[in-house]
């Protein structure tokens, strides 16, 4: 044999070593196109959509949240009990828990994990989101206590987060700034293989998992073998991935592809039951262009969200009339009473009554100031609506300026006060939430940019966030929601939509909607 | 961090610690950039290099066939192919690529590294955006080649060579396109310190992991760190590889040493 033919003869079964390893785990595993990462996979101290995705299936709460975005069912906690004075807490815990590293989890573990989440070094962007702790312990290894200095009405539905994930300490310790970069040992259905930075991540099917979720037909372990997370920044490709069956699933496709995807044979397109996600524009409310509600109310007037919706979201998103999701917790059906339909007749009469006079190349203007809000936006998620709006704004006399932003520098400009509106997305988990994290006096300047006050409405958030039944919480907390709504301090645009596009190698299955992570624990996910 | 020194203390700080080797820690991933420069640079490379192996010796080629049918249907059509290689954007030769070659025909895969190079995963991943970049580079290289050979083909050496009866392969290959070679490889170098810090649209596209999307990513995530780190290692390459062009001209043409 020559040595031509010998370099041949290697070189062929290189390929044909490589070519069936390559089918034998394209045959185990699921490739599925993500649009961005998170710099690290730390559940308490990263807030990211991308961080959710791969920390439900890395890890796990003591609860879950079911379909229906309301429901609270058992996760690493089998049951849970609060006081009468809903002070106090108790989660009984699962035993047979174990981490990916096969140690058994205790409730010393999840006593850690809660601290983490509150402790100030931590410095938790949603340690609010815990209540005001003022004890969290081990009865024995099964039980764990958690003490509030008063009560929080929105506690449980928290405790579905990824925030209140649990980890595991020695990896925390062991780790340190490494934690979440290059491991994550956690109790979920999925155990982290490798992480390659703006590649691809490698999870592996959890094979003790038993304990997930009842909402799911198969509670463990996954069905899949290896998931492989790929970060796709550009959403031409990950399109034509998706179609060329070179992966199985996403949910980042545009929305104006999703009916191709609808109408395609092997692709399954599903939407989660309830996903709550407002776009809106805030008015910054002390600024003295907008500070005269009636000024406000004339802009919402002159908004058509139907065509806003059709035009600009190809029909895959919902015109909102209000803040809140109808069927978000405590939603106040009153709402849609409040906020006026398209009425471009009752918008110029409005603005008429305020004083805002047309001058004669059609702008308003009131004691020598033109009516011309300067409206900040970041660009990746409102760039074709807020050209939209600013359209409409056009035909009453208000001369929007807009400023289009970067992703990153939006936040750097929003912190800023020197302007009247701003448009940002806002997904939430009740009303309650959306109005206490937005709307509150202490959230200002940021989340409430709006620089709004109201003291009665503080009052009854408080009320509904101490209240310790369901009905007066919901009382509470509707009577806030009128409030903000009936001040104008928000423009809704339309409420967002999730779709999880299902390739032809997956049966289908049903998507959730917990902070847009249609996937969640993943377990019904099987290839055919 | 220093920042409430003056400017110029800062910057004797940062240099001090780039000549040992630490560029700071990013402030996203709060990774050392060094590691995440390392990790970036590897898949820059094979992608670069991958380029210019396809490109350097089809862009010389076409180069030449151009010259020696100068004038002809064969020259045109080449300088045609050169100039859509020069004007056609990336982005869109990218996508017609996948189009074609990944979704039409399935041939190749096109979403990111699937192993190191040695690896036939590794290879396949890497096929679709190594043709996009060389599609790029293929024109420049083929038009300087043609201007270059032109020279010296009509060169009075040349014409002495013919005379003698060398034949024509030899004095094109030898005595035409060896004399041609400085301003080709000047061209190469130049585009090297392009590719390596400028493939970020293909990076993008074919979710390359690569050192343009971690700068770019870093600026527009305010990460200074990362940012200077990427921006020092892509001045260094560009300086280095220049010097290594220089260097070569005396190799090239002993006249110069």
């Amino acid at each position: 044999m020559t040595r031509l033919s010998k370099l041949a003869v290697l070189f062929c079964a290189w390929i044909a070593s490589h070519t069936l390893a390559h089918a034998q785990n394209a045959a185990s595993q699921v490739t599925v196109l993500r649009a961005a990462e998170a710099e690290r996979y730390d559940p308490q101290k990263i807030v990211s959509r991308p961080m959710n995705e791969v920390m439900f299936l890395l890890a796990d709460t003591l609860l879950a949240l079911d379909y229906d975005q309301k429901t609270i069912k058992p996760l690493l906690a089998r049951s849970w009990s609060v006081s009468a004075d809903g002070l106090t807490y108790r989660f009984a815990l699962r035993d047979d828990v174990r981490y990916c590293d096969g140690r058994p989890m205790k409730a010393e573990d999840v006593v850690y994990s809660l601290k983490r989440w509150i402790a100030p070094e931590t410095r938790a962007p949603l340690a609010n989101q815990a209540g005001s702790v003022k004890d969290i312990r081990a009865e024995d290894e099964t039980t764990v206590v958690y003490e509030l200095a008063e009560p929080y009405s929105e506690l449980l539905i928290n405790l579905t987060q990824v925030s209140s994930s649990i980890v595991d300490r020695n990896e925390v310790e062991k780790l340190g700034p490494d934690f979440g970069v290059k491991h994550f040992n956690g109790t979920g259905p999925y155990c982290w293989v490798r992480w390659l930075p703006r590649n691809e991540m490698v999870l592996k099917r959890n094979q003790a998992y038993v304990w997930g979720p009842d909402f799911y037909q198969n509670r463990g372990p996954a069905q899949v073998e290896q998931l492989v997370l790929k970060q796709v920044p550009d959403e031409g490709t990950r399109m034509a991935a998706m179609m060329a069956g070179q992966a199985d699933l996403t949910q980042y496709v545009p929305r104006w592809s999703i009916s191709r995807f609808e109408g395609a044979r092997q692709f399954t397109v599903a939407r989660p039951q309830a996903y709550f996600s407002l776009l809106y524009l805030g008015f910054k409310t002390d600024r003295p262009l907008v500070s005269d509600v009636r000024v406000r109310k004339a802009m919402n007037l002159a908004l058509n969200r139907d065509e806003l919706a059709r035009s600009v979201f190809f029909g895959r998103a919902e015109p909102a009339s209000a803040y809140i999701h109808p069927q978000a917790t405590d939603y106040n059906a009153e709402l849609a009473t409040i906020l006026p339909k398209f009425d471009l007749a009752q918008a110029n009469a409005l603005l008429d009554s305020a004083g805002w006079i047309r001058g004669a190349d059609g702008f308003r203007v009131k004691d020598g100031v033109r009516l011309a809000p300067v409206v900040v936006i970041p660009a990746p998620i409102l760039a074709d609506a807020a050209q939209a709006i600013q359209g409409s704004l056009r035909q009453i006399g208000v001369d929007v300026r807009l400023e289009l932003l970067d992703g990153a520098v939006f936040f750097q400009r929003a912190s800023q006060q020197d302007f009247e509106m701003y448009g940002l997305q806002q997904p939430y988990l009740t009303a309650g939430m959306m109005m206490a994290d937005n709307f509150s006096s202490k959230a200002i300047p940021a989340p409430n940019r709006m620089n709004w006050r109201n003291a009665e409405f503080d009052a009854l958030l408080r009320s509904g966030r101490s209240a310790t039944d369901a009905a007066n919480r919901s009382e509470a907390f509707k009577q806030a929601q009128l409030i903000a709504h009936r001040d104008f301090v928000w423009m809704p645009l339309v409420h967002d939509q999730a779709y999880m596009v299902i390739g032809s190698r997956l049966t289908p299955m049903k998507a959730h909607g917990n902070q847009a992570v249609t996937l969640y624990k993943g377990l019904d996910m099987r290839l055919k | 961090m220093g920042l409430d020194e003056p400017w110029i203390l800062q910057f004797v700080h940062y240099f001090g610690q780039v000549t040992s080797g630490d560029l700071g820690r990013s402030i996203i991933s709060n990774r050392p950039v060094l590691d995440e420069l390392s990790e970036a640079l590897g898949p820059t490379v094979e992608l670069v290099l991958s380029a210019l192996s396809l490109a350097v010796p089809l862009g010389i080629t076409l180069g030449v066939i151009a010259a020696i049918y100068r004038g002809g249907m064969l020259d045109r059509a080449i300088m045609a192919l050169a100039v859509a290689g020069i004007s056609l954007p990336v982005f869109w030769v990218a996508y017609m690529l996948i189009l074609i070659l990944g979704v039409q025909w399935n041939l190749l895969p096109f979403t990111g590294r699937l192993g190191p190079i040695w690896t036939l995963e590794g290879l396949q991943g890497l096929a679709l955006p190594a043709l996009t970049a060389a599609f790029t580079l293929v024109g420049p290289i083929a038009r300087i080649s043609r201007t270059a050979v032109l020279e010296t083909l009509y060169a009075e050496h040349v014409r002495l060579a013919r005379a003698k009866g060398v034949p024509e392969h030899k004095v094109v290959v030898k005595h035409g396109l060896r004399n041609a070679l400085l301003p080709i490889v000047t061209l190469v170098g130049l585009q090297i310190g392009h590719l390596l810090g400028g493939t970020v649209i293909i990076e993008t596209i074919y979710a390359w992991p690569g050192v343009g999307r971690l700068v770019v990513g870093a600026i527009m995530n305010s990460d200074y760190a990362t940012a200077q780190g990427g921006l020092l290692l892509m001045a260094c390459i560009f300086v280095a590889v220049n010097l290594i062009v220089d260097l070569l001209y005396s190799t090239l043409d002993p006249r110069l040493s």
